[in-house]
Order: structure tokens, then C-alpha cells, then sequence
């Protein structure tokens, strides 16, 4: 019977009563040890988890995205943090949020199931990814600060840059990982989990725009040069075209934003123009 | 083919179905001609086996990747600090052109008042110029010290000298040519070979959409950095191609491998990259398979050349009732191997079957990875056909 009663409110589009609904925040590239208040900050992170039914099943993830994916230290931390967070709390049903590169990294979970034996609960329980501006099919920015740094035989790689996780982002090497080790791009069978992705469009930069300064971003010249990299449509980051290059897109921020706002890179893991509220309304769903 | 009793048993136990060569080795799949014996891996991986299944949208086709070439309109190389300090020449070919100058190891960060910038006729006009702390803030993560300056939109083709008064240390100058018209194409046949094999790539430079002649060097440039010179010939259409034979040792580092290609036509430069895996032949598929229909299991007898951990992967594809095959199921299966013969054992879920859909069956995408060393090692685009 309770069995029935919970499909009925599932049914219902309302979470079940006898669910227990977590949400975890997952960074981008690079090592966090505070991601809480470093990364998302606050405003964005106690926002969302108020939508929960139990505002205290929430998790921040600390990992060191600079390394390549699969490496303990990337999607091994995740599955260590995640499969942590699910035991203790009793989580039945994960909702995970992920910006930027982090993305992958949960991109790598879903695609390889049997690399980690920690990965198949974590896919079980995951009811979607919610993938705030996805690197998912790289960025020309990452080909430009990876590419030139030459090895020489006397101090190794010649400008010592060794982020094996912006490495992983230039465009050719998204190709390959996208065609061989992860799913969810055109003519690559599907994820097993929904995969959907908030796209930035545009970076509003104007000085006179109070709206540009939203998540402590303003108009600053380093925006205005890495866009010459990009398309059109972007983020300032990320083309449009990588941001929705797997899974599904959710939306697109001018359609969702309050003011018709567009989500520059960094304003998309932060509380800007009603992003945490969107969040908020879908981690009660 | 003689296989261990265990391996023959298990195949035997598939019901009715009997073991069944799987396709031949088509152009764009990979199949090991020979097996290494590798030192164990020194990195901490996963020893249990684990099986994973899930269903896949029959309306979401699933088909081999396209090839990816590489399009450059950019272009790096190193020079000293007192070239920098006389001043670089620097030929490009359209407005809005980027100049980037990081310092290498032990060079002088630079400050963006000290770059100078001149055109053919005085001071270039600069459209912005920024550091690496805008930079980063941005998202491009470049090295501390490095400054960028963007030309402005007025300032053509030219040939500009670019200055840092009392630079110390060797730099990296990245020229970006974002509105240009002369393109540098790279590509390679495959996206992953196995060590010891060969990849063909293809490079062509373009300008205004006509190919140009080119002068080109190419690297061939390990994970580890290691390096080797790469001959490039005349294609036969208007570009140049190369042949690389692989070294037999793909050393530890963990990455992907590139083609570097770094062209001249006319002056004007650029540097295009592919990249590709290369893997040490540590497994192969056995050549056989078994599927049972009433199960839904595929049984993959593997050879293990060294111990590793191995995985197999494919796609299955059922018959819907218009007679058309399309994708229902994706199965994962790894385990722990010594050298030797094992099995993996792909378990599809006939849960996962459609209304309407079912025999005949054809795994697709069929691979065998290692993933002690990130390799992938064998792929068939088709497994072969089971009833």
C-alpha cells in the first residue's frame, strides 16, 4: 500500500513522501577546500537546499578538478564524498548540481559505471544532474592557454603548467573523450540519468549596468578579450554549443532569468537574476 | 580455438547459443595483432568486478563518430628576452588580431605598461590590453605575468613589432588571428591507435577558402613529452599528409597523444594540434561471443597479455516492429585480470526492450578498454548479429 501511495504522489509530480530528496553542489575545475564559501557562496547554496523537504540533506563537494577525470583525486573524490553524503544522510534520491567542468566529472561517473565500484549506487540514486554551463564539448580558451607550453628535456613543460583538468577541456581532446569514454553527445548512446543544462548566452559587462556586478563579476577587460575565442553565444567561457553538447538543455538563461538576464560563467554558480530560486522550486520536485 | 574448460562452460551455459565469430575488423576498428606483458599498474584501481546496464531511447540514433579536424588560426613561439627587448616581428593577416606574452620559468613577469606595440607606419593602436589577473577572472587561466594586448579593429594586415624594454628570460608569444581568413587544418584517421601501429594524418592551409602551398614541420608528441620529428609529403590534393608509425613504447603518463604542425604560407604562421590515444596492446577480444536471447547476456571470452583491469562495453540493438534495429541497451562489464584467458560477460536487461522490439539482436559499439592504463584497446562498429 505505501508502495501504491508513493507512486500515486510520484504520479503526482510531487516527491514522494517516503523519498528522501539531497542535493549536492559540485564545482568546477580546480581544487576547493571551501567550495561553500569560495565557490558557490551562501546566497546560492542555502537558497537551493530550502527548496528540500530537509533542508539539511545537502552536500558542497571539495575535490581537485586540475586532474584528469577518472584520478582519485577528481571522480574519486566525488564518488568518496557522494557515496558518504547518500550513507549518512539515507539519501534515496540525489539531485546534483554541477557547474563547469564538473559537469564532466559527473559526466564520467554516469558514462563509466564500472570503473569505480562506488559509481553504480551513486548512478542508482542520482534522479537527475542539473549541469549549471557545462564544459561538454570544451573551450577554445583552454586550447589557447594549454597549447605552445612546449616539453624541453631540461624543465619539462616549458610554462610548468600542468592542469590536467584544463588540459582535458581543449576542443580536440573533448572530441576524443566524447566519442570513446563519455556519453550523451550527438550519435553517442544516451546517459542513464538526465543530464540537462542551464546555458549562459551572453556576458553583460556594461559599467553602467548595475546587473553586470551580480555574483561579484563586473565589466572587467579579461571578458571582453576572451570573448575574440568565442561564438556569438556564450558565456564568456564557453560557447552555447559546448555548454548544450550533452544531454538535454534545461534552458537557456534569457528565457528563465528574471529581467531577461543573461548568465555570464561565473553568475551561473551564483544567486543571480532567480538562478537559485529556479533550483530551489526544482530540489522540492 | 582452444579456450580453458571454465571459459568453454560458461559459453556452453548460455542455452541453445553457440559460440559465434564476432564481424571482422572493419577500417575504422581497432583489433590487437599481437599482446605485451606489462608491469602491473602502479596506481591504486578498482579490483571488483562490476556489471552496469541501462536503457537507451530507441529514437536517439546511435552511429560511429565523425573524425575531428583541427582549424587553427593561432600560433605560438618562444623567443628570448632580449629579442623582446629589440623588438619581435610579427606578420599578420587581418584587424583585430591578439598578441599574448607569457614568461617561461624563471622570466620576468611582464606589466601591460611595458608592452609596446608598433605597425608598419608608428604606434599600433590598441583596442584592449589586459593581464593574467583579468585573464583568470575571465576564466583563461594563463601564467602569472603574462599580459595580452587585442589590436584594434582599424589595424589590418601588417607586419608589427612588438617590444617589452628590459625583458628577462625566454617568453612564449601566442599570436591569435581570430578574423582571419588563413586557416591551418590537422587531421588524423582515427581517434585511438594501439603502440606500435600507424595513424595517417592530413593537413591542408587555406586562405580566403583557396588552399595555399605551405611550408610545415609536424611533432609527434607523447603524454610524457617525449617527441619525434614527423616528415609531411605532398597529399596529392593540395595539402601535405604523413604516415606515423608508433612507437612501440607508449611510456606511463596518463593524456592523449598530439600531432603538432607548424606551417608557413606566405609569412603568415600557424600551429594546429589532433589529438589521438595510443594504447600498449595489453588485451584483446577472443575473437567469439555468445548471446543468449532468453537471458540477454553476451559472453566475451577476452585474452589478457599483461593484469590489468578490463572492460567491455556495446550497445544493443533490437528490431522494432517496422524491421528496423535500433539502440535499447547499453551494458558495461570489468573485472580484475591476470595474464591469461577470462571473460566478460556483457548483462542487458530485457526489461529494457521496447514494446514491439526483439529478435534478431546486434551489439554495436562493442569495445574492450583497459582502464588500469586508460586505453582503449579493441572496437568493433558491429559485433555481429544473434537471433
Amino acid at each position: 500500500m505505501r508502495r501504491y501511495l508513493c507512486g500515486l504522489l510520484l504520479a503526482l509530480a510531487a516527491p514522494c513522501a517516503l523519498a528522501n530528496t539531497g542535493v549536492a553542489f559540485v564545482h568546477g575545475t580546480g581544487a576547493q577546500t571551501n567550495a561553500y564559501n569560495d565557490y558557490w557562496q551562501p546566497a546560492m547554496v542555502d537558497s537551493v537546499r530550502g527548496g528540500l523537504p530537509n533542508p539539511a540533506n545537502y552536500v558542497v563537494i571539495n575535490c581537485d578538478f586540475g586532474q584528469y577525470w577518472w584520478d582519485s583525486r577528481a571522480a574519486g573524490c566525488l564518488a568518496g564524498q557522494l557515496t558518504t553524503f547518500i550513507n549518512s544522510k539515507g539519501i534515496t534520491r540525489l539531485i546534483v548540481i554541477t557547474h563547469s567542468n564538473g559537469g564532466n566529472v559527473m559526466r564520467w561517473i554516469l558514462s563509466n559505471p564500472t570503473y569505480d565500484s562506488r559509481y553504480p549506487n551513486i548512478i542508482n540514486k542520482t534522479v537527475r544532474v542539473n549541469a549549471l554551463a557545462p564544459s561538454s564539448t570544451g573551450t577554445p580558451l583552454a586550447d589557447a592557454v594549454i597549447n605552445g607550453t612546449v616539453f624541453e628535456a631540461a624543465v619539462g613543460w616549458l610554462l610548468g603548467y600542468q592542469n590536467d583538468g584544463v588540459r582535458q577541456q581543449q576542443t580536440s581532446w573533448m572530441v576524443f573523450y566524447n566519442a570513446n569514454y563519455l556519453y550523451g553527445t550527438g550519435g553517442r548512446p544516451g546517459l542513464p540519468k538526465t543530464f540537462r543544462s542551464v546555458v549562459g548566452t551572453d556576458v553583460d559587462s556594461s559599467p553602467f549596468d548595475g546587473d553586470s556586478y551580480c555574483g561579484g563579476y563586473g565589466q572587467n577587460v579579461g571578458l571582453e578579450i576572451t570573448q575574440s575565442w568565442l561564438d556569438g553565444c556564450s558565456d564568456g567561457f564557453l560557447n552555447c554549443s559546448s555548454q548544450s553538447g550533452a544531454g538535454s538543455v534545461w534552458f537557456y538563461d534569457t528565457s528563465r532569468m528574471a529581467g531577461g538576464e543573461p548568465l555570464s560563467h561565473n553568475q551561473s554558480r551564483r544567486a543571480c537574476f532567480g538562478l537559485n530560486t529556479i533550483l530551489r522550486t526544482d530540489a522540492g520536485q | 580455438m582452444r579456450l580453458p574448460i571454465a571459459i568453454a562452460l560458461a559459453l556452453c551455459s548460455f542455452s541453445a547459443v553457440a559460440a559465434q565469430p564476432l564481424r571482422p575488423a572493419g577500417a575504422q576498428d581497432q583489433a590487437p595483432s599481437r599482446l605485451v606483458a606489462l608491469p602491473a599498474p602502479s596506481a591504486q584501481i578498482e579490483r571488483a568486478p562490476v556489471s552496469f546496464a541501462w536503457k537507451l531511447d530507441p529514437e536517439q540514433p546511435v552511429f560511429a563518430s565523425q573524425l575531428h579536424v583541427a582549424q587553427s588560426r593561432e600560433y605560438w613561439e618562444t623567443v628570448d628576452g632580449a629579442a623582446l627587448d629589440k623588438g619581435v616581428q610579427l606578420k599578420m593577416s587581418a584587424p583585430g588580431s591578439l598578441i599574448r606574452i607569457s614568461p617561461t620559468r624563471g622570466a620576468r613577469a611582464l606589466r601591460s605598461d611595458e608592452l609596446q606595440v608598433n605597425d608598419s607606419r608608428g604606434a599600433a593602436k590598441l583596442e584592449n590590453i589586459a593581464t593574467a589577473e583579468q585573464l583568470t577572472k575571465a576564466g583563461m587561466d594563463v601564467q602569472a605575468g603574462s599580459v595580452i594586448a587585442k589590436l584594434d579593429s582599424q589595424e589590418g594586415a601588417d607586419t608589427y613589432t612588438v617590444r617589452v624594454p628590459k625583458a628577462e628570460g625566454r617568453y612564449l608569444v601566442h599570436v591569435f588571428e581570430p578574423e582571419s581568413t588563413a586557416v591551418l587544418r590537422a587531421g588524423a584517421d582515427r581517434s585511438h591507435a594501439l603502440a606500435g601501429g600507424s595513424v595517417r594524418f592530413d593537413v591542408d592551409f587555406s586562405q580566403a577558402g583557396k588552399l595555399s602551398a605551405m611550408q610545415a614541420e609536424a611533432m609527434l608528441v607523447a603524454p610524457d613529452g617525449r617527441s619525434w620529428p614527423v616528415a609531411l609529403d605532398a597529399s596529392g590534393n593540395g595539402g601535405l599528409a604523413a604516415n606515423v608509425k608508433l612507437p612501440a613504447d607508449t611510456g606511463n603518463a596518463q593524456g592523449l597523444w598530439e600531432l603538432q604542425v607548424f606551417a608557413n604560407a606566405g609569412g603568415i604562421q600557424r600551429d594546429a594540434r589532433t589529438a589521438f590515444a595510443v594504447g600498449a596492446p595489453t588485451a584483446r577480444l577472443d575473437g567469439i561471443f555468445a548471446f543468449n536471447a532468453k537471458t540477454m547476456r553476451m559472453a566475451l571470452p577476452v585474452q589478457a597479455g599483461s593484469v590489468g583491469r578490463y572492460e567491455a562495453r556495446g550497445t544493443l540493438f533490437a528490431t522494432g516492429s517496422d524491421g528496423v534495429m535500433r539502440p535499447v541497451s547499453e551494458a558495461h562489464s570489468a573485472a580484475w585480470m591476470k595474464r591469461g584467458k577470462g571473460m566478460l560477460v556483457l548483462q542487458f536487461d530485457r526489461a529494457h526492450l521496447p514494446q514491439g522490439y526483439g529478435a534478431p539482436f546486434e551489439v554495436r559499439q562493442l569495445e574492450l578498454n583497459d582502464q588500469s592504463r586508460m586505453a582503449p584497446l579493441e572496437s568493433r562498429e558491429r559485433a555481429g548479429v544473434a537471433r
